[in-house]
C-alpha cells in the first residue's frame, strides 16, 4: 500500500522560519521523552513535504569555515546569510525558486542516505522532463541541463528523519548566483526553467508537476492537511 | 573488506613473476598460489570476525570497542553505515576533553550533499579524535572498523556497555531494517 505524505505549502516564508518548522516536525517525529516536545507533537504529523519560496538568502552547509569571509559581503547585497547543518556547500534561494523540504522517516521507505539523495535527483529530473527538458546527474550532485545547474540538493538526517531538501530554479533572478561559486563547483553556470524554455515558467506552474514526480519516485500519495497548516500559522511564534 | 583487497594485491606480483617464466610453471605453482590466497582470505575473515565479536553496537550504526576491561573505548561507524552514506567528504568530531552524554549528537558525517549525525553511545569524556579524517575522510568508507575510527572516550560507567547491542543483536537489527 502506498505511503501517505502530507504536503504543507508554506508560501513565501523566511528561510529561518521554514527551518524552524522542519525542526518542530522533527521533534514531533521523535517520541523519546528526553526531547522537548514541539507544538506539533500532539498532532502526530507523520511524513511531511514542505513546499515554499524564500526571500533572497545564501545558505551554507556544515563546512561553513570555508565561507567565514563571505557573510558580510553577501549580506551587503541585501540577502540573508544562514549557516545550516545540511550537506553541500553554498547556495542561494530567492523569489521564483521552488524549494522542497521533505521531513520524512527514511525507515518508512527503506532508503539509505545515498539512495535518498539519488531519489531526490530523480524527482527533479522527472519534473524537468515534464517541461521537455533533459535533466541529468553528474559527478557533481544536483540536476543539470548540459553544463548548467538547474536544481540543487542539500540534506541532513537525524535518526532517520530528513531535514532540508531541494531547490529548483523556475523564474528566479539568476544574477544572485554570480556572487558565489554555487555548491563550490567552479566553471559551471546556473539556469532555470524559464531560461531554458525562453518563457516565464512560474513556481505555481511547476509545483503540481514537482509533486507528481515526487509521488512517482517515492511511491507515495500526497494530501494537504488544513489543520496542520493552520496550527503552524496560528501557533508558531517564529512566523511573522 | 579493505583487508581482502590487500590479500589479493600481495599475491599479484608473486603470480606475475611465475607467469613470466613459462605457462607450465604457472600451472605447477597454481596450487600453492591458491593456497596462499585462501590463507590470506581466511586470515582476514577470522581477523574481522574477532574484531566484530569484541565490539558493541548502537541502532544508529556506531560500533564501540573496549580496551581490555578498562573504561577506555574507541568509537566508529559500521560498514552498513558507511555504505548507506556513500562517499564521505567531511567528518565533524567532538572536542577532546568534552563531557558527552549518551544518545546526544556529538558529531556529523557529510557524504555527498547529505549530513548524518554521529551519536554518543555512552556517557563519558572524549580523550582523542582521529585527526587523520580531516585530510582523508574517505578512510571511513574504506576502513570503517579500523583506520576509520572516529574518537576515543573514557566511559563514566563501564557497565553502560552492557546496554548496547551485541554483534548478533546488531545483525538481527539490520535484517529488520531490510
Amino acid at each position: 500500500m502506498a505511503r501517505s505524505i502530507t504536503v504543507l505549502n508554506l508560501g513565501k516564508i523566511s528561510y529561518r522560519a521554514a527551518w524552524q518548522v522542519q525542526r518542530s516536525l522533527l521533534q514531533a517525529h521523535r517520541n523519546d521523552s528526553k526531547n522537548e516536545k514541539s507544538f506539533l507533537s500532539e498532532q502526530h504529523p507523520g511524513d511531511v513535504l514542505i513546499i515554499c519560496e524564500h526571500e533572497p538568502v545564501y545558505t551554507v552547509g556544515i563546512r561553513e569555515r570555508e565561507y567565514s569571509q563571505d557573510e558580510e559581503r553577501l549580506k551587503a547585497l541585501g540577502a540573508d546569510f544562514v549557516r545550516t547543518d545540511r550537506g553541500g556547500l553554498i547556495t542561494f534561494h530567492g523569489p521564483g525558486q521552488l524549494v522542497g523540504y521533505p521531513v520524512i522517516n527514511l525507515k518508512n521507505y527503506s532508503l539509505g542516505l545515498r539512495k535518498y539523495v539519488s531519489s531526490l535527483e530523480k524527482v527533479l529530473i522527472k519534473t524537468c522532463e515534464m517541461f521537455g527538458l533533459q535533466g541529468k546527474t553528474t559527478k557533481d550532485t544536483g540536476v543539470w541541463i548540459d553544463e548548467r545547474k538547474i536544481a540543487a540538493i542539500g540534506i541532513s538526517c537525524k535518526r532517520y528523519i530528513t531535514q532540508h531538501g531541494v531547490s529548483l530554479n523556475c523564474d528566479n533572478d539568476l544574477s544572485w548566483f554570480d556572487h558565489v561559486i554555487p555548491c563550490g563547483i567552479k566553471g559551471k553556470g546556473v539556469t532555470s526553467l524559464s531560461q531554458e524554455l525562453g518563457r516565464k515558467v512560474s513556481l505555481q506552474e511547476t509545483e503540481p508537476l514537482f509533486l507528481n514526480s515526487f509521488c512517482d519516485v517515492f511511491g507515495c500519495t500526497l494530501a494537504a492537511d488544513e489543520k496542520l497548516a493552520e496550527n503552524i500559522f496560528l501557533k508558531a511564534d517564529f512566523i511573522s | 573488506m579493505a583487508g581482502a583487497i590487500r590479500g589479493v594485491c600481495r599475491l599479484q606480483p608473486f603470480i606475475k613473476t611465475f607467469s613470466l617464466i613459462s605457462q607450465q610453471k604457472v600451472t605447477a605453482f597454481t596450487k600453492p598460489c591458491n593456497y596462499q590466497y585462501q590463507n590470506a582470505c581466511r586470515s582476514f575473515t577470522s581477523q574481522m570476525n574477532k574484531l566484530l565479536s569484541e565490539m558493541r553496537f548502537t541502532e544508529e550504526h556506531e560500533w564501540v570497542r573496549q580496551e581490555g576491561s578498562t573504561p577506555h573505548v574507541t568509537v566508529g561507524i559500521t560498514d552498513y553505515a558507511q555504505d548507506s552514506l556513500g562517499d564521505i567528504v567531511f567528518v565533524e568530531l567532538p572536542e577532546v576533553g568534552s563531557q558527552v552524554v549518551e544518545k546526544d549528537s556529538i558529531g556529523a558525517i557529510e557524504s555527498v550533499k547529505a549530513v548524518s549525525d554521529v551519536y554518543c553511545p555512552a556517557s563519558g569524556t572524549v580523550t582523542e579524535v582521529n585527526t587523520e579524517l580531516e585530510s582523508t575522510p574517505e578512510v571511513v568508507n574504506t576502513s570503517p572498523l579500523e583506520d576509520g575510527w572516529l574518537f576515543k572516550m573514557e566511559l563514566a560507567d563501564v557497565s553502560s556497555l552492557d546496554t548496547l547491542l551485541t554483534e548478533k543483536e546488531y545483525k538481527d537489527y539490520l535484517h529488520g531494517l531490510e
